[in-house]
């Protein structure tokens, strides 16, 4: 049976490996599983059985460069781009769906009508992670607190939240212009190309970082009670 | 693998069998029961193991919940509905592929 203290020293090694919280504590529950299995099995002391599980573990553990030049596990790291990626494919299809719902009420509307509806689309849908990140700010705070943990696979896409959430509409004046273009340019004319271009790679952005918030916000929920104990730990 | 790298392509459908039989298990499970099965022939490594859990989970084919076993959080996994589908087909297929590569090696 592993003691508190020995549950410690594993956790603080697997926290060296620079996993993001959600994997943490899956591996650490692997890790604990494993050397309780060697102690009964090879009747051996927790610190040869500790050190056996880390040999095991040894290249899944080894320290890779991320994109953002931070090191993370190479078998976390896999995870993360294989999830990065799928969720890359579904910002693509719901901007071709945007783009087709956009184009099915230009028929629709008349050219002031679609502005006025694209104005205040692009205010509701730009405001869902404002009030993603207000209602969850416990969340974000402590990601912000702590920038050595990571609470999840999805961390690292605040930044992109609360540009969306907060500080494109008025920045940008976004939102008040490029209606008539996109309305123009489904209507025929090839000039407006620029809006449709920026139209399609803000919208691809947007929902990348939707659904990078979603994701980060119900890993989140699921590991309440561990992020709380290793923050009142402070590991 | 540690032992075969044949069974690699198959990873997807023994974590998916074994979920149908075991309804949930944990990832040190997964792959002890896959190594208990095949008598020490197939030893899954972590770094595959979990990834793959990942991704399972992230198309909706698998679903988690976490546990407190023993003052433990566990993480275990079970098969969604549209999981217990696909499984059903992926077996289907991988019975009739093992049948004909049966057929083949025995000439």
């Amino acid at each position: 049976m592993i003691s508190e203290e020995q549950k410690l020293e594993i956790e603080k090694y697997l926290m060296s490996k620079n996993l993001p919280l959600d994997i943490l504590f899956e591996v650490k529950d692997h890790f604990m599983t494993q050397i309780d299995c060697f102690q009964i099995e090879k009747k051996v002391s927790f610190d040869t059985a500790f050190r056996d599980t880390k040999e095991i573990w040894k290249e899944d553990l080894k320290q890779v460069k991320y994109y953002n030049e931070k090191e993370i596990a190479s078998f976390a790291k896999d995870i993360k781009d294989k999830n990065a990626k799928k969720k890359l494919r579904k910002a693509v299809l719901s901007t071709i769906v945007a783009l087709a719902v956009l184009f099915s009420v230009s028929r629709l509307m008349d050219r002031s009508d679609f502005s006025e509806f694209f104005m205040y689309a692009i205010i509701i849908f730009v405001s869902v992670p404002g009030i993603f990140v207000l209602r969850y700010m416990k969340f974000y705070h402590l990601s912000f607190q702590n920038k050595k943990v990571r609470l999840n696979i999805y961390q690292g896409y605040e930044g992109l939240s609360i540009y969306f959430g907060f500080l494109f509409p008025f920045i940008t004046g976004y939102y008040s212009q490029a209606g008539d273009g996109i309305y123009q340019f489904f209507s025929g004319s090839v000039d407006e190309f620029t809006d449709i271009m920026l139209f399609t790679i803000i919208s691809l952005s947007y929902f990348f970082t939707i659904f990078m918030q979603v994701g980060f916000i119900k890993s989140a929920k699921k590991m309440t009670n561990e992020i709380n104990r290793l923050h009142r730990l402070k590991i | 693998m540690k032992k075969n790298s044949l069974y690699k392509g198959t990873l997807q459908n023994i974590i998916l069998k074994l979920l149908s039989k075991e309804v949930k298990m944990y990832g040190y499970q997964i792959t002890q029961r896959a190594k208990e099965l095949t008598e020490g022939e197939l030893e899954m490594t972590e770094g595959a193991l979990y990834p793959l859990l990942h991704k399972l989970e992230a198309d909706g084919i698998i679903t988690s919940e976490i546990q407190e076993i023993n003052g433990r959080s566990r993480k275990y996994y079970l098969l969604s509905e549209k999981g217990k589908k696909q499984q059903a087909v992926q077996e289907d297929e991988m019975r009739s592929y093992l049948f004909n590569l049966k057929t083949i090696f025995d000439i």
